[in-house]
């Protein structure tokens, strides 16, 4: 029994300095690579409290252009409420986080999202007052109808092992990569702070980017069909979606779509004009108009509307023609009216 | 506590491995000391003299009316905290000490008000230099015929930033894109320096027998070096003098280069700025086979349309054809459309 015992233990040390050999044998693999991070790595919130942990990466002096990055958290205690892509280093989405999908993050407890920066990124220039290195933000909320429910004190938001960063080469040359993950502890004493987001979305006043909006045709996309491309950024709170009319001849009022680039159109003949509304996680807005390439000539469109619209188009048409011959009229009419009341007053007095 | 043999084996060796770690990390960070682009920001407004700023607001490094000779007045702070101006100071003798106050004011200063982004840089000489916004077109500038280029504007909105260039030089060889990201503060004005572009590079042809010249040549900015690089199983380091219009060309022997293989090429620029040496960021890298032929390109640089940009259109087109083996967006032929392709597409962005 007692040597089973110091066998277990002798065990159990070599183990140790298996662990430490190893941790001496690696050390210099871990000293080098481009890193991601989750910051605050720590942090201690209340139930009901609403917290961001912002994605940063640390270039480690490499350049990189695109990122494709994994978090997972653990989705029976924290909700996603939002992601904050206001102060993104992403110029181009591969994979945006839309608002729309944050129901499937919180159901899987995982977020993806990927983009690019044309160019690359190098690092922090000297003397910038920001870090300038953040990808996204996420925004958690920590229910307050979990007390009693909680076992874990401390839970972890971690990047996922596939997350992959890569080196601005002209290659495709996948980049060392590490992770730091955020260790969260939840009180159930704290007292619930403000909602920063809810601030921040209130303080967001402004647009999207100005953005322009351009017609493609290519023989091997869409099957030679026209399409639209469009991109733009928003430096607060970040594009949430984008929205894609097309007008037709004689109409007035968009039906809005949701769309992304590349975004297929429907009226391939070109007589549309076409409206791209961009808008941000506040709700702010900006809309780019395209005109029309092919504007059907008057009498086409007179054919292709139905009586009442062509009434509607024509009084729109010649509403000032129309006003000043209706007014007109009702002079005419006065005069009339007033030489027969006169008439008959003079008849009736004689 | 008694350790074991083993034990004691194990720090042994575990101990020089440490030592010889120590090693290989200090050779991997000392051996990589050259001096990179400096680049620096310093944003004029904020009240503290940083990078290249001779004063701001009321901070004048230390410097007063005094220090040019004068005893009253202020100094100011102009040209987006560049210069400072005594046209504010002026000597009044008081009997040999200063006058009634006492000592001399440190300066006034009127803060910018607007949001506003200066940068300065390095191209090739008497070209336009192409500057994009988060991979937009929003700008194009001169060069000078010592390559100097600047651009400012006022229409841009505080928060990160991504500014990118790229010009064209004598001989139309485009440069790679050196994108700077950094954030813009509102009300007061952000100056970059060190916005110096690499070298550009191309090769007389891309199929060479083994043991021909090989003549690689491009443009910088003028009387600076050039290091190029060309690899091969071992990487073959030269350095050559650009003349004064920034051309550079070199004789390339490729005897020592594998046969039947592919190699490539890459240059940087090593010049003095400013009292700093300063070596560019890599140019864009060129290949070239060393045998009797090699098959075509398809698409080349990610120019999946094939209009001689890689922009907005290109990237719809890599979005359309993403998860498919489509030859032409399919850059690094791995079968499939995917990331290191958009890696590629980054790398060579026109916008």
């Amino acid at each position: 029994m007692k040597n089973q015992k110091s066998k277990i233990k002798n065990q159990k040390y070599n183990l140790k300095i298996f662990v430490l050999g190893l941790v001496f044998l690696l050390f210099p693999f871990f000293s080098f690579g481009a890193m991601l991070y989750l910051e605050p790595s720590e942090g201690e919130y209340g139930l009901g409290e609403h917290f961001g942990i912002k994605i940063r990466l640390d270039t480690e002096k490499e350049c990189l252009n695109v990122i494709n990055v994994g978090i997972h958290f653990p989705n029976d205690i924290l909700r996603v409420e939002d992601i904050n892509l206001g102060d993104s280093i992403i110029n181009l989405w591969v994979k945006r986080p839309k608002t729309e999908e944050i129901t499937e993050f919180n159901q899987k407890g995982e977020i993806w999202f990927s983009g690019g920066i044309p160019g690359g990124y190098c690092g922090v220039i000297a003397g910038d007052p920001g870090q300038s290195n953040v990808l996204a933000e996420i925004r958690f909320f920590l229910p307050s109808f979990l007390v009693g429910e909680i076992n874990q004190e401390e839970l972890e938001i971690k990047f996922l092992e596939n997350s992959e960063v890569y080196l601005n080469d002209g290659l495709g040359t996948k980049a060392n990569l590490s992770f730091k993950p955020a260790k969260i502890k939840i009180s159930k004493t704290k007292p619930v702070t403000e909602n920063e987001w809810k601030k921040i979305i209130g303080g967001d006043k402004n647009p999207p980017e100005i953005f322009e909006i351009e017609m493609r045709q290519d023989p091997n996309i869409f099957e030679g069909k026209y399409y639209l491309v469009f991109q733009t950024t928003d430096k607060e709170t970040g594009v949430d979606h984008y929205e894609i009319a097309e007008i037709p001849p004689g109409k007035d009022l968009p039906n809005w779509k949701k769309g992304e680039s590349p975004y297929l159109l429907e009226d391939q003949k070109l007589e549309s004009r076409i409206l791209v509304k961009a808008i941000d996680k506040a709700g702010n807005s900006r809309v780019v108009e395209l005109a029309a390439k092919n504007p059907p000539t008057q009498k086409t469109v007179e054919k292709k509307l139905s009586f009442f619209e062509k009434l509607v188009f024509n009084l729109k048409k010649f509403y000032k023609e129309i006003i000043i011959i209706a007014l007109f009229v009702v002079i005419i009419l006065g005069i009339i009216i007033y030489f027969f009341k006169r008439r008959k007053k003079s008849q009736n007095n004689l | 506590m008694k350790l074991l043999w083993k034990e004691k084996a194990f720090l042994i060796i575990g101990f020089f491995l440490t030592i010889g770690n120590f090693f290989i990390f200090c050779e991997k960070v000392f051996s990589q000391v050259e001096i990179p682009t400096i680049v620096a920001l310093s944003v004029c407004g904020d009240g503290e003299v940083t990078g290249y700023e001779v004063c701001d607001g009321t901070d004048f490094a230390g410097k007063n009316c005094g220090t040019y000779g004068y005893n009253r007045g202020t100094l100011l702070c102009l040209n987006d905290c560049s210069s400072i101006s005594t046209e504010n100071c002026w000597f009044e003798k008081t009997g040999g000490g200063y006058g009634p106050g006492g000592g001399v004011p440190g300066g006034s200063y009127t803060p910018p008000g607007q949001t506003k982004l200066v940068v300065y840089g390095k191209a090739y000489p008497d070209t336009e230099v192409n500057i994009l916004k988060d991979g937009k077109t929003i700008a194009k500038v001169n060069t000078d015929s010592q390559a100097n280029f600047s651009y400012q504007t006022t229409d841009i909105t505080p928060g990160v930033q991504s500014l990118s260039f790229w010009a064209q030089d004598k001989f139309g060889l485009k440069s790679i894109l050196f994108t700077l990201t950094f954030e813009v503060l509102p009300n007061v004005v952000t100056t970059v320096r060190g916005a110096y572009l690499p070298p550009t590079i191309s090769l007389e042809k891309n199929v060479v027998k083994k043991g021909e010249i090989l003549n690689i040549f491009g443009q910088t900015i003028p009387d600076t070096n050039i290091l190029l690089f060309v690899a091969s199983p071992k990487e073959i380091k030269k350095e050559l003098k650009a003349n004064e219009k920034g051309e550079w060309k070199d004789p390339f022997d490729t005897t020592s280069l594998e046969d039947e293989s592919m190699h490539t090429a890459k240059s940087q620029f090593k010049g003095i700025f400013e009292g700093a040496t300063v070596v560019s960021s890599y140019s864009k890298f060129v290949t070239f086979y060393v045998g009797r032929g090699k098959p075509g390109e398809i698409c080349p640089g990610a120019d999946l349309n094939q209009d001689g940009k890689v922009n907005l259109t290109d990237f719809s087109i890599l979005m359309y054809y993403w998860g498919t083996d489509n030859k032409c967006a399919d850059q690094n032929k791995n079968g499939k459309v995917d990331f290191p392709d958009f890696s590629i597409m980054m790398y060579y962005w026109t916008g």
